[in-house]
């Protein structure tokens, strides 16, 4: 208990850490967003005054001594959307240097540039209606020739539209900075590798892992990561698409959605990897699941749902990852530090984290999952070659039974005894035991047999122990389906069980078969009981060799989905073996 | 002689039964068929029997337990058996004769004069002797038995280091199933051939083995000779 004392504290400390961090960003996101990015380009001595905005259209708004006063201050991040035509106007002086030679504009809009009362230059025609307007690229930069940038106040005025903006606000963001053309050329050249980098990486491990899963038996946790990493792919290459490709504005809106659902579906598929991985409780897999998209669900309707499912999905992976390494599993912790590393960096900057950081924040989780991935992988080939040899063994064990020196030499034993007292007797056991031998052999190399197959053996063997036992031993079947398939010589098994551990009272005896169909998962419930009383065996083990084939055969068959109880009843040993659906 | 038949199939045991009628004539003083073992052992107080032929299936704890409460009785056993991988385990546990399934008349015959000729030997080599003590079963390694000494339904093992353990069987029947290392040297001793060191000739036509660890033992006169030319 007191060894995973730190591990409990860590999961406190971070998921308290991680609910703080995450209300603060919400709340503050916008404000950290001012100014983001490549706001540091701009030299600290350009000073730019408040903008002013109107809304109509007048040619003469460009000219640089047009009295805009009294139009209204303008904020950049809250322009009219789909609104017709408006104008904006600022002012821009640096008065130590000349002023950059570019502008730099970014928003889901089409405009024109005036400086000082000449149109520089746009990204398409703005309009009165959507007909009208002729849409450009979502980002550009716009050279600002060196005899217009002399000393003094300049005056930028900019004429806009935004009927094609896909983006359901009524309000539009835009930055327009100015920045020296070649370092933000730069800039955007070396911004552009990490998003790339990661979306190269993500691809391969996506391919990979769908390789991995056609090979590795089709094993679901694989299929989860590869969907995991198809997520990470999407949303890297909508970061990366706004460095290598020129869009037209109205694209935006997809690219973002892009962005923001493949980030959800990748929680998602990280809890439902998770599940499959841990092996978790479907209870508990439908509650891990439910409760982000409940969360996603509440943020929507507060405005802003798309950062709270991936922060629920993390901090609840996290729990239960931390769940299952208390619980011993030893490949969680691995998953867990990864976790804990991008959980904490999620929620300490969530812009920066599908962007440049995206492979950095990233890799720990992909990491920790990686490793556990590998060694549940190693675990089921361990299982299935453990099964195959388990199969081998099985088949052994039935041509074992169907060779048994001990039976069979017994019966010739008998032959020998009654060939010339009776012989007519002596060939209905030769019969009798062939038919036996030839039965068995059909089934050998089978997993599953039809009950009847299986029954038809079972009375084989009764017909030639009457004739050695001087009893008549028969087998009741009531309400058994003889089309249903079980393991084959289990209920031969039980008999033979039946003669070495029970003695008959004598004359007749009769072992019981009862069917029942079961509404659980269980699906039939076999009742088997052989008759007479228990002989003296004091040092009988609970266990010979006959059950543990019986248990072998129906674990290789029915893995976890069977059970077997038996024990003493009135005239006999009953047993009940109970069998779920067949893989 | 009395012989129990210890065969849970019925037309076995019967075969059985008629051999035995068969070869041993008026020999056979009382036969019994029983189903198993652990239900007869109890009645062997009341009434003892110098044969059991015993049908067990040594594999498992179970089987060997039943082997050796069998071979630690004052009688001879005879395991007629289909378990013939366990043929060998059995004669080191002391039985007289291991008959393989199915058998033949001819086969229960050798068995049953292994009991009944004076010369009679094990067919195997036994390496343990089973001993009854404080109502359990202990195994006597036989490389620890340095001589035995009838006394007489009983026999005593004397071990290498001076202890002594009772045995049910006679001086007869335990000579039967030593190896051949043993000899007897006199009506009531059986004694480890390798233990001997001399043989020294006593007042009054007596004669006495020296073993190697001083002890001496009594010479039968008919033995004598015999043991004289063979120590030279």
């Amino acid at each position: 208990m007191l060894s995973r004392l730190p591990l409990v504290l860590l999961l406190g400390a971070s998921l308290a850490t991680g609910v703080g961090a995450a209300e603060r960003s919400w709340s503050n996101l916008q404000a950290q967003a001012k100014g983001f990015y490549f706001g540091r380009l701009v030299p600290p001595t350009v000073e730019t005054s408040e903008a002013r905005r109107r809304e109509g259209d007048d040619p003469r708004w460009a000219a640089t001594d047009w009295d805009d006063t009294a139009w209204p201050v303008a904020s950049f991040r809250s322009l009219p959307s789909h609104a017709g035509i408006f104008w904006i106007r600022f002012h821009l002086r640096d008065l130590s240097a000349p002023l950059p030679d570019a502008l730099r504009i970014e928003g889901t809009f089409a405009h024109e540039i005036f400086w000082d009362g000449v149109l520089l230059g746009g990204n398409g025609h703005p309009g009165r209606n959507a007909q009208e307007e002729r849409t450009g690229p979502i980002t550009y930069v716009l050279d600002v020739p060196a005899e217009r940038r002399g000393p003094g106040e300049h005056v930028v005025a900019v004429r806009a539209s935004s009927y094609r903006d896909a983006f359901p606000a009524p309000t539009m963001p835009v930055r327009i900075m100015p920045v020296p053309a070649a370092s933000y050329h730069e800039f955007e050249r070396r911004s552009s590798i990490l998003p790339e980098m990661a979306l190269g990486a993500m691809l391969m491990v996506t391919l990979t892992s769908l390789v991995m899963w056609l090979l590795a038996a089709r094993q679901r946790v694989l299929l989860w990561f590869a969907a995991l990493c198809l997520c990470a792919t999407f949303n890297q290459a909508s970061g990366s698409a706004q460095y290598d490709f020129v869009y037209d504005y109205q694209w935006h809106y997809a690219v973002v959605l892009v962005r923001w659902y493949s980030a959800d579906l990748l929680g998602l598929c990280l809890l439902a990897l998770l599940i499959v991985l841990f092996d978790l409780p479907r209870r508990s897999g439908w509650v891990l699941l439910a409760l982000p998209l409940v969360g996603f669900a509440l943020g929507w309707l507060k405005g802003g749902g798309n950062r709270t499912l991936l922060t629920a999905a993390l901090l609840l992976a996290v729990v239960a990852a931390g769940v299952t390494a208390w619980r011993g599993r030893r490949a969680a912790w691995l998953v867990l530090a990864g976790l804990l590393v991008t959980t904490a960096m999620w929620l300490i900057d969530p812009i920066h984290f599908f962007l440049a950081s995206f492979l950095r924040d990233f890799s720990p989780t992909l990491l920790g999952l990686t490793a556990a991935i590998a060694l549940q992988v190693r675990q089921a080939r361990r299982r299935a070659r453990d099964m195959e040899l388990t199969a081998a063994r099985m088949e052994i064990e039935l041509l074992k039974k169907n060779l048994q020196p001990h039976f069979l030499v017994n019966t010739l034993a008998v032959v020998g005894e009654i060939i010339e007292a009776d012989p007519a007797r002596a060939v209905r056991l030769v019969d009798d035991l062939a038919h036996g031998v030839r039965t068995m052999a059909r089934m050998t190399g089978e997993k599953l047999i039809p009950l009847e197959q299986e029954l038809e053996l079972c009375r084989a063997h009764l017909r030639v122990m009457s004739i050695r036992t001087g009893t008549t031993w028969d087998l009741e079947v009531t309400n058994a389906d003889a089309a249903l398939r079980v393991p084959p010589a289990v209920f031969l098994t039980l008999i033979e069980n039946g003669f070495a551990h029970q003695q008959g009272a004598g004359g007749t005896g009769k072992f019981i078969l009862q069917g029942e169909s079961l509404a659980s998962q269980r699906q039939v419930r076999f009742t088997f009981v052989s008759p007479g009383r228990a002989k003296e065996q004091p040092d009988r083990p609970a266990g010979g060799t006959g059950l543990r084939y019986v248990k072998a055969r129906l674990e290789e068959s029915f893995p976890r989905r069977w059970t077997f109880r038996d024990g003493p009843v009135a005239g006999g040993w009953q047993t009940v073996i109970e069998l779920g659906a067949e893989t | 002689m009395k012989v129990l038949i210890v065969e849970d199939e019925p037309l076995l045991a019967r075969r059985l039964e008629r051999f035995c009628q068969e070869i041993l004539g008026e020999r056979l003083e009382a036969i019994r068929i029983a189903n198993l073992f652990s239900e007869a052992s109890a009645r062997l107080d009341e009434s003892p029997i110098d044969l059991l032929l015993l049908d067990l299936n040594l594999h498992g704890r179970d089987g060997m337990d039943l082997l050796q409460r069998a071979v630690a009785g004052s009688f001879h056993t005879v395991i007629v058996s289909a378990n013939t991988d366990q043929a060998l385990r059995a004669f080191e546990f002391g039985v007289i004769d291991f008959v393989p399934k199915p058998f033949s008349k001819e086969r229960i015959a050798q068995a049953l004069a292994r009991v009944t000729e004076r010369d009679g030997r094990t067919a195997g080599a036994a390496k343990f002797l089973a001993v009854k003590k404080y109502g359990k079963v202990e195994l006597v390694e036989i490389d620890r038995v340095l001589y035995v000494e009838g006394a007489g339904a009983y026999a005593e093992l004397v071990l290498d280091d001076g202890k002594r353990e009772l045995h049910d069987k006679t001086l007869e029947k335990l000579h039967a199933l030593l190896p051949a290392g043993f000899e007897r040297i006199h009506k009531s001793y059986v004694v480890r051939w390798s233990a001997v060191k001399a043989l020294h000739a006593q007042e009054g036509s007596h004669y006495e083995v020296e073993l190697k660890n001083g002890l001496r033992l009594p010479v039968g006169r008919s033995r004598y000779k015999e043991i004289r030319e063979r120590l030279g």
